[in-house]
């Protein structure tokens, strides 16, 4: 018993501290070995709650294919082209970090107070099999990777092939946005800035005197049929570094 | 054993219907997209897609007063699923009518089979929502809804502000998302269940209990209720929607206004009504704050806005408002598992005001995107002297405005009417919010009534490029008369319908037979 805590102090504090690693290291790549390793304790603390099954997919998924991905993107893009993170004013610093504690407290007594408020009917509900989830019933079908296997093929079969679909469309979004609209066409390098807290355009110049020329985006191109072109168009722009917090977004507007 | 797989009775397919119909189409618009000849290419797909959304529509007919659940409770047809699966299918046939000539001929050439694929699947997903029984249901479907979406908004590629917009969406959508993931974790955790009745007798029987509520469910309140106000763009959580709107082609605007605010509001009736009602004494003050936020910022934000599209927006986000009253006005005591209270009243004066909506708001923008076939922009400018020129798009707006504003005749009207008479029936807080609305109506009034007067009262700037878009002008037509119609004559067959998603909460007695 004693072991088995000292483990689970071991792995969670170095999954604690390397997550802290991840955030605090300036290096991106730096940040992603941390993550990785925060996810190997993480999946440790798995396998001593006896869920085997979830220990090796958070290896194989997270550890295993995702931060892969995230290597490899990091090392497609040139350091140099990374943009800097533009830090907040003071006051938005305090009030976030006050926010911030709120939260954690509030997720602390949550923890803390935390039980399984209400027993579930198993008689009211007689198309839903499988539980509770308890050692018993998970021993009984001889360990939790054949419970998951059970409970994802039967009751929760629906679920399981609308994640397809999801898959699907992910296919055929990424062919939509990354297809050139004519072979052989250069992807052109498109940088540049999004505020995602801000929204842009003419919310921001709060000017109401009814009669105006046409202010915020252009009209759009309206080309009919006959005179379609395939120009396409012109989104090279230099990369901007945003060091002044006021310049939110540089897409779509005029520097 | 913990499953016996050969003890699971097989799930009832016809009940899922709609949905296998809308996968079907989905699935045969990319073969068709693949196969058809190219003259007739974009005509098939059109009509396809209309076919496919009427026969859904048809299909609903036979799922009408079952009131079952299927697929081990993930999958329920009760009267709220049928109602919201009726907005969610008429509001994506009037896209498809407003949005065949758009892709095909305006921005370049949009590729119209992908458009109406990924359409479809948005719909598919919003469906699968609204007849959720499972939070799992709820998640996965407001996952595929929103993915499609996310494409969608950027379909419009070559320019850069459809691309920004699709950015903030999508990142923003995916930190909600996350969000509400944790929420739905944390009431698993809290319950043992993710299954929504399950979920509600648990509360049940902790509410009645101790009077002692757990911090662990108020904070998994929290994460749902932030993690549903982006999804639905209420205030705090509303920053992607001016841009994102604004970015995406005009019929795509139109879709994601309504499609994916209905699978929002589906996906709150089914967590907060019926999962959490035991608890509403919680929510509905937070949900009644959230409301009085997003009517006032939404209604005046659009009074500085000159780009009617952006301006449009505002009026959606200030429509979610409206719509969140007739949640805070839930106040029904018979509580789970009862019948029609007057609580029942608020729900559906909720989903008659989303019918309506869906509507008067696709038609608002399908007008816009039928000056846009004739080379106008999108600024008030560009709507000076329509009345002038085009006599008969000018009376379809201002139908669409009145409408939007709320104004008797029309089926706004009756919307606006049942969701105030819903709230100043629940006590104190609704009768504020209640004087709230009409506040705020007139201060709409401002900037639906300038672009009125805007289209008839200044001179026209230029002439008018001649086009011919019959399916647009049908749809708008379609629209228009539906608006005036829905307001005079079938506002309360349709409010009926509404009422009945009630049997939602009763599907477990008559099913179960052990309560």
């Amino acid at each position: 018993m004693a072991w088995n805590t000292l483990i689970f102090y071991l792995l969670g504090g170095l999954a604690v501290l390397s997550a802290l690693g991840m955030v605090v290291a300036s290096n991106p790549v730096h940040s992603a070995i941390f993550l990785i390793f925060s996810f190997f304790n993480v999946a440790g603390i798995f396998v001593m709650l006896g869920a085997e099954f979830l220990a090796a997919v958070q290896v194989i998924v997270y550890a295993g294919a995702i931060l892969v991905l995230v290597l490899f993107v990091l090392m497609l893009v040139d350091p140099e082209d990374l943009p800097e993170f533009h830090t907040a004013r003071p006051v938005q610093r305090t009030v976030g970090l006050l926010l911030g504690a709120l939260l954690m407290l509030e997720l602390g007594l949550a923890i803390l107070t935390r039980t399984v408020v209400g027993g579930f009917d198993q008689e009211l509900y007689p198309g839903i099999l499988g539980f509770p989830a308890i050692p018993e019933n998970v021993a009984a079908v001889g360990g939790n990777t054949q419970a998951v296997g059970n409970v994802i093929f039967s009751q929760y079969v629906l679920a399981f092939e609308v994640i397809s679909l999801v898959l699907l469309v992910g296919v055929v979004g990424a062919i939509v946005l990354a297809l050139p609209e004519r072979l052989g066409e250069q992807v052109r390098q498109r940088t540049g800035t999004i505020s995602l807290g801000h929204p842009r355009g003419t919310d921001q110049d709060g000017d109401l005197a009814l009669p105006s020329g046409p202010r915020g985006e252009t009209p759009m191109p309206a080309t009919p049929t006959a005179e379609r072109t395939d120009e396409p168009l012109d989104a090279t722009r230099e990369l901007i570094l945003v060091r002044d917090p006021d310049r939110y977004t540089t897409i779509g507007r005029d520097r | 054993m913990l499953v016996d797989l050969s003890l699971l009775p097989s799930p009832d397919w016809l009940l899922a219907l709609p949905q296998l119909v809308v996968l079907a189409l989905a699935i045969v618009l990319l073969f068709a997209d693949a196969f058809t000849p190219r003259h007739t290419h974009s005509r098939v797909l059109t009509a396809l897609s209309l076919l496919g959304y009427g026969l859904a529509a048809a299909s609903l007919w036979f799922v009408d007063g079952k009131n079952q659940a299927t697929f081990w409770w993930l999958f329920r047809a009760d009267g709220l699923s049928v109602f919201l699966s009726l907005v969610i299918l008429v509001a994506a046939a009037l896209t498809v009518a407003s949005a065949a000539s758009y892709i095909d001929r305006l921005e370049g050439r949009m590729p119209i089979g992908e458009f109406y694929v990924l359409l479809a699947f948005s719909t598919l997903g919003a469906l699968f929502v609204a007849s959720a029984g499972d939070l799992v249901m709820i998640f996965i479907g407001i996952e595929l809804s929103s993915l499609a979406t996310y494409v969608l908004t950027a379909f419009a590629k070559r320019r850069t502000s459809a691309v920004e917009g699709a950015m903030k969406y999508f990142l923003l959508g995916i930190f909600a998302s996350a969000i509400l993931v944790y929420g739905m974790a944390w009431i698993y955790g809290a319950t043992g269940t993710t299954n929504l009745d399950g979920i509600a007798a648990s509360l049940q029987t902790s509410v009645q209990g101790t009077g002692f509520l757990e911090p662990s469910l108020l904070f998994a309140l929290l994460l749902l209720v932030v993690g549903l106000g982006f999804k639905m763009a209420a205030v705090p959580f509303h920053f992607w929607t001016p841009d994102a709107y604004d970015g995406a082609a005009t019929p795509v605007t139109a879709f994601m206004s309504v499609v994916p605010k209905a699978a929002a509001f589906a996906a709150t009736i089914r967590i907060l009504v019926q999962a959490m009602g035991p608890m509403r004494e919680e929510w509905l003050n937070l949900i009644a704050a959230l409301a009085l936020l997003t009517m006032a910022f939404g209604n005046v934000v659009a009074i500085s806005q000159r780009n009617v599209k952006r301006m449009l927006a505002y009026s959606s986000i200030a429509h979610t408002g409206y719509m969140m009253v007739g949640l805070a006005a839930y106040r029904t005591e018979s509580g789970f598992g009862g019948s029609a209270g007057a609580g029942d009243q608020a729900v559906a004066s909720l989903l008659f005001y989303l019918f309506a909506y869906a509507i008067m708001n696709i038609g608002a923008f399908a007008v816009v995107a039928w000056l846009q076939h004739r080379g106008r922009g999108l600024t008030l400018d560009d709507f000076s002297g329509l009345g002038a020129t085009q006599p008969l798009a000018a009376a379809a707006m201002t139908v669409f405005m009145i409408a939007l504003m709320g104004i008797p005749p029309t089926i706004g009207f009756y919307a606006k009417y049942r969701v105030i008479l819903a709230a100043i029936e629940s006590g104190p807080v609704g009768l504020f919010l209640a004087i709230a609305i009409v506040v705020l109506s007139a201060v709409s009034a401002f900037y639906y009534l300038r672009l009125v007067a805007v289209m008839y009262f200044n001179e026209p700037i230029r002439e008018p490029r001649q086009t011919s878009t019959p399916l647009l002008n049908a749809g708008i037509g379609a629209m228009a008369v539906a608006t005036i119609a829905g307001g005079l004559v079938f506002a309360p067959q349709i409010f009926d319908l509404a009422e009945r998603w009630y049997r939602a909460l009763s599907v477990v007695a008559q099913v179960g037979g052990g309560a």
